[in-house]
């Protein structure tokens, strides 16, 4: 009963922010087999909170509706689903590359790559915030392969973060903690590397993690311990 | 103290973080997971607002183009979808129609290859007929087709043989029929031919064509004699066909071409009189017994009924004499003077040949020699 009614609510949300009658007709279409979607996945929030939610199943509900909207042509189904990822996926480049302009490029590609095999994206086996995430991590591979430069932490383009009601204080130490965690996070192994920063960074949850990196939920759980581990050991004693 | 597994600390910790209460683990776990959540806050980077704009509407406009509806799953791309934006799969679809070419021309050459044994009543011989008409359709001058379409009599007549020692009695009339049929077109083929080289060219001229007649008529005198032991009773018109067509057709031969060495045919002709002699349901047969002069007798005999023919009737008469062809014939004077040989000996040198083609493992129909 409670399923049913989140299901409900996220087509009446999808409705209310795309008032047409076929939008409406494909989310309750989309509700009514929300069953086959398995929505056990948590939401892919930017905020890194997502697996705080106590019901993520509407936000999920609206991602897998938007998706089958943009697969049947709706662009600005599409468009809906680039403001909920964006933030992610830059985030996770930004923190690879350590280059603003060049995790714009590669945010830019990635989305323009996901426009055009959106329709041939299924459901099976990976979300489609795990999908998006695999594509990125494919391009930062290949840009590395091509141009073999070297991963360097550029200061003077650190992007702008949630500073709005920091300190000076604490502003200070969340750039110091910038450059720091891109160096740290650098240090790791790949796997371990990836699975902080779609966890901790981007805010995936441990399914959507696994999918994209293609390991089992208990693989990415002990992953998980040992590159926190070993970051901690590599942050300084007064920071962490 | 003894130490917590990994599988328990992973959980431990995934629980903590997951749940956001830190309270309930201690010691290492808490501090990983107050690590994790430094993570958290540290990680603030975000796109301008500039750039997320400017990428959004530059995706929008893509996808107006790249994004199509998908009403039934049998919708064809539109044309104006550029090619290079979604792939759909090319190559899979060149590896699809090449596997399905492939297993289609395999199909059909095992399918051909097959029909080559075929006899009339097979699923194939259809098949095995339509290769014949097109290898046919294939050569190209009338020598070489009067030539084939006499080898296809004789594949014909092999057939005939081979359905009546098998037993297939109800099929050795359309047999012969289709036999008798072929063995005209041939002939009448290579004797045009024979008579546009005396009318052409005296000096490039050839009793080829003649010599091939008079062979095939030899052959075919043998195996007819053969089948006139034990032929059905509703096949011996069809073979009364065939045998006139032999004969006639070695009349004709020698009439165009006196210095040739003319086909022995007359063994058939009295082969034949005899099978009906001794066939109590051919009707008139008696009337052809004569036996003084077999060839008249052929020749004056009227055919009797055939109403187990499935081809088109026949004239018999013009297939003994006078030739029906409406050739001009050629004077004797003009050619080599005429020779007195001694009678060819093709029986005796065509026997091993015929019952090699016709019969054995190696044949055209294996099996017919074993009889």
């Amino acid at each position: 009963m409670t399923s049913l009614t989140s299901v409900l609510r996220a087509a009446i949300a999808l409705h209310l922010t795309r008032p047409d009658e076929q939008s409406l007709a494909i989310a309750l279409a989309v509700s009514e087999q929300t069953n086959a979607y398995s929505p056990h996945y948590d939401s892919t929030g930017s905020t890194g909170s997502t697996d705080h939610d106590p019901d993520p199943d509407p936000e999920a509900t609206r991602l897998r509706a938007l998706v089958d909207l943009a697969k049947d042509g709706d662009s600005e189904a599409f468009g809906q689903l680039y403001d909920h990822y964006v933030t992610g996926i830059f985030r996770f480049v930004f923190y690879r590359v350590g280059s603003k302009h060049l995790a714009e490029d590669l945010t830019s590609e990635t989305f323009v790559r996901g426009l055009r095999s959106i329709q041939r994206f299924n459901w099976q086996g990976k979300d489609f915030g795990a999908w998006l995430t695999t594509i990125a991590r494919n391009l930062i591979t290949d840009h590395f392969k091509s141009s073999r430069s070297r991963l360097e932490f550029a200061t003077e383009t650190v992007p702008e973060g949630r500073s709005d009601e920091a300190g000076p204080e604490q502003e200070m130490l969340v750039h110091v903690s910038n450059e720091m965690l891109f160096e740290a996070v650098n240090a790791l192994p790949p796997e371990q590397r990836d699975c902080i920063l779609m966890r901790f960074i981007q805010g995936m949850s441990i399914a959507q993690t696994a999918a994209a990196i293609g390991r089992s939920e208990g693989a990415i759980k002990q992953l998980q311990l040992r590159a926190v581990r070993s970051l901690a050991g590599a942050l300084p004693p007064d920071i962490r | 103290m003894i130490r917590r597994g990994a599988p328990h600390d992973a959980q431990s910790f995934d629980d903590a973080w997951t749940s956001g209460d830190s309270s309930s683990v201690t010691g290492e776990i808490a501090g990983l997971v107050g690590t994790a959540d430094l993570l958290c806050r540290s990680a603030v980077a975000e796109p301008d607002e500039h750039f997320r704009s400017e990428l959004r509407d530059r995706l929008m406009v893509q996808a107006a183009e790249v994004l199509v509806a998908h009403p039934a799953p049998a919708v064809v791309e539109p044309v104006r979808r550029p090619a290079p934006a979604v792939p759909a799969h090319p190559v899979r679809r060149r590896l699809v129609g090449l596997t399905v070419a492939a297993v289609a021309g395999l199909g059909s050459i095992g399918m051909i290859s097959s029909s080559a044994t075929a006899v009339p009543g097979d699923v194939l011989y259809p098949v095995k007929r339509g290769v014949e008409s097109v290898q046919l359709a294939l050569h190209r001058n009338d020598t070489s087709r009067g030539q084939f379409q006499l080898d296809q009599a004789r594949e014909r007549l092999a057939e005939a043989r081979w359905l009546d020692s098998h037993g297939e009695d109800g099929r050795v009339a359309a047999a012969l029929d289709n036999f008798s049929d072929q063995a005209d077109d041939g002939s009448a083929r290579l004797f045009m031919v024979y008579n546009d080289q005396i009318t052409t060219s005296n000096s490039s001229s050839s009793d080829a064509p003649i010599d091939a007649v008079n062979d095939f008529a030899a052959a075919a005198t043998i195996t007819l004699n053969k089948m006139s032991d034990d032929l059905p009773a509703d096949a011996q018109a069809a073979l009364e066909g065939a045998a006139d067509t032999v004969t006639g057709l070695a009349s004709q031969a020698s009439s165009l071409c006196s210095s040739c060495a003319p086909a022995d045919v007359s063994s058939l002709l009295v082969a034949v009189s005899e099978a009906l002699v001794s066939t109590p349901d051919a009707p008139d047969a008696p009337t052809a017994t004569s036996g003084s002069h077999p060839e008249r007798s052929a020749a004056t005999t009227p055919k009797p009924a055939t109403p187990d023919r499935s081809g088109p009737p026949k004239s018999t008469p013009p297939r003994i004499s006078p030739p029906a062809l409406p050739t001009p014939k050629k004077p004797p004077a003009l050619k080599k003077p005429p020779a007195i040989k001694k009678p060819p000996a093709l029986k005796d040198t065509t026997d091993p040949l015929v019952g090699g083609l016709v019969g054995g493992d190696g044949g055209l129909v294996p099996g017919l020699g074993k009889k």
